[in-house]
């Protein structure tokens, strides 16, 4: 049966409409747990407080604003948004609903990369190289997991696998950086296996927003491919997309992405591949509105880890990766056994 | 015109496809044929730029198909997978929208999301347009992606077993639809099958392929003769005439060979 002209069309122009409101759902949420974050700290500051040193001198209320919990928030939202443009991106291009930064050992390799140009580079220390660093070690892990994914007979169980033995092996490194390592540097470097958002300026803040930033409308003009090649190869080469030339970009750009949002925070865990699932069940699969619901998705969960690691046992400050991971954790186990039969 | 000529393949140094020579004509359904293994899907992933040929050239009206962009190719061929595993959760409606993608830019446009429904009525998959696609059972992600083939609009469509998933009422309809959209659109239809009672039943031309030749093509009366089919498929079988077609039923000792072989 036949149903009437334009009913079909109307359904799909009314689910995207939903599927806008989301988004603008999401970044009104986003905002919402930057405010609390803002109020939130050993100086109790209060509501109006917090709020009013945004503009106004208001003396110590305003430098510690300014200068201890605004760039805390901004990293915590580029991150959080470089972590699961980053995971989504993965994701798609493996064709991989486990693939992430961090269980591909992606992000592990942008940490060591950092960490190598702390310890070797001590007594300069300079942001360029600390980034720059983490992007080639990122990239050369991509594509490594890569080249990994396109061995015959690999499977998703193959790629994580191969992404926990890229994590083992930097993860080691960076411990013999540490283990070798003067006590100034352990100190620098040791907030690194836990990811801490503490340390951050804003000339980090600017770099690192420059390298999660400015990939984003690349990656998201190529949002109809991403949708062809999370299906398989063979769909999308027939709709005309240049999958290797695809597939080689979008990994460069991920890479950037990940260094950039953890090169000066260190390892946070899970929130690229937490982000991209629960996107996808609000959503749904289209690309061009997953990108934006992981994306706030990911700003949100770390903010919002942030704010709970700090007023948890305040004024003891609990590293954000461990509060990532106490989320992430039974997460990763509740898509290995009931997602099982879904996914693979 | 779709022109192969002299087209093979090889596979880490084994031959798949040799020497073949074939034409599509627009407005014509032509059937490949043949046993497992036969080469009938590597001759169609070479068509549509999946799989690159060793040797031999694939043109569309005297342009080289392998010299194409992506997008123009995908504009000229359309195809119809065997099957489309998916990870990802995707709606019915966004997966035919897929097959516009050589024809838009980023947003669909009025026109775009018309062909859509307009193919997703037609296949009469209407009703589950907002379904998941991994939630469809295999007949029903059959009809999802032969609309999104269609949806492409080229000249020419390939058909990778459009059918191996479908009931007898659904093969019908799903042919029905192929045989349709080629004459009333006058678009070229090669299609990959088994079934030769229903290659018979809808194909202008069948190509008969074995062991990577194409050995016989001419209509169903030349091609599914008892002798090719014995010579093919090493089964003996008798070609009656039905409804003009020529209609093929094995002969009773195949079942004697199959138990001696298990």
């Amino acid at each position: 049966m036949a149903g009437e002209t334009g009913t079909l069309i109307r359904r799909y122009r009314r689910l995207n409409a939903r599927k806008l409101f989301v988004l603008v759902a999401l970044f009104a949420i986003m905002i919402g747990f930057a405010l609390v974050g803002l109020t939130q700290g050993s100086a109790n500051l209060g509501w109006k407080g917090a709020i009013e040193s945004l503009w106004r001198n208001t003396g110590d209320a305003h430098a510690i604003i300014w200068n201890l919990r605004l760039p805390r928030i901004a990293m915590a939202v580029v991150a959080g948004w470089g972590l699961a443009l980053a995971g989504t991106v993965f994701q798609a291009i493996l064709r991989n609903p486990l693939a992430s930064p961090y269980t591909l050992g992606i992000a592990s390799s942008a940490g060591f990369g950092a960490v190598a140009a702390i310890v070797t580079g001590t007594g300069f220390y300079n942001e360029y190289v600390i980034a720059g660093n983490a992007f080639l070690c990122a990239l050369f892990s991509s594509f490594l997991i890569l080249g990994v994914a396109r061995m015959k007979g690999s499977t998703t169980e193959t790629l994580v696998l191969a992404g926990i033995a890229i994590m083992f092996l930097f993860s080691s490194l960076s411990s013999l950086f540490q283990y070798m390592g003067t006590k100034e540097e352990v100190h620098a470097i040791v907030f690194w296996f836990f990811g801490s958002l503490s340390k951050v300026g804003w000339k980090e803040i600017g770099m690192a927003s420059a390298m999660v930033f400015v990939p984003c409308p690349f990656i998201y003009r190529m949002s109809l491919d991403f949708n062809l090649l999370a299906v398989d190869d063979e769909s999308a080469v027939s709709m005309g997309v240049n999958i290797g030339k695809t597939r080689i970009v979008a990994l460069v750009l991920a890479s950037l992405i990940t260094a950039g949002a953890i090169c000066f925070i260190g390892v946070i865990g899970f929130i690229g591949l937490v982000s991209p699932h629960i996107a996808r069940m609000i959503v749904g699969g289209d690309h061009r509105y997953l990108f934006p619901t992981a994306a706030l998705l990911g700003s949100s969960l770390v903010l919002a880890a942030d704010t709970v690691g700090r007023t948890l046992w305040a004024p003891q400050v609990i590293p954000i990766g461990i509060v990532t991971s106490f989320i992430g954790v039974p997460f990763l186990f509740y898509l290995l056994m009931r997602r099982r039969k879904e996914y693979w | 015109m779709l022109v192969i000529r002299s087209l093979g393949t090889f596979y880490r140094k084994r031959r798949i496809l040799i020497d073949i020579d074939m034409d599509l004509k627009t407005g014509e359904v032509l059937s490949l044929v043949g046993p497992n293994g036969a080469g009938k899907t590597t001759l169609l992933k070479c068509c549509v730029g999946i799989l690159t040929p060793g040797e031999g050239t694939i043109c569309i009206d005297d342009q080289d198909v392998t010299c194409l962009n992506g997008n123009t190719r995908a504009r000229r061929i359309g195809y119809m997978p065997q099957s489309s595993p998916s990870r990802f959760p995707m709606t019915v409606f966004d997966t035919v929208l897929m097959g516009r993608r050589s024809h838009m830019a980023w947003n669909p446009s009025r026109h775009d999301l018309e062909i859509v429904e307009t193919l997703i009525n037609a296949m009469n998959i209407n009703h589950i347009a907002f379904r998941n696609f991994d939630h469809l059972s295999g007949g029903e992600q059959q009809k999802v992606l032969l609309a999104r083939a269609f949806a492409q609009e080229a000249a020419y469509i390939l058909l990778d077993e459009p059918t191996s998933n479908l009931d007898l009422k659904h093969q019908f309809e799903l042919m029905d639809m192929v045989a349709r959209m080629a004459a009333t659109e006058s678009r070229g239809v090669m299609v990959a099958m088994h079934d030769l009672n229903l290659a018979s039943r809808y194909s202008h031309r069948i190509a008969m392929l074995s062991g990577g030749r194409i050995c016989f093509v001419g209509t169903p009366f030349e091609v599914l003769t008892p002798d090719i089919i014995k010579d093919v498929y090493g089964v003996t079988v008798t070609v009656t005439r039905v409804n003009g077609h020529p209609y093929i039923m094995p002969s009773t000792h195949i079942i004697t060979d199959r138990r001696s072989n298990t």
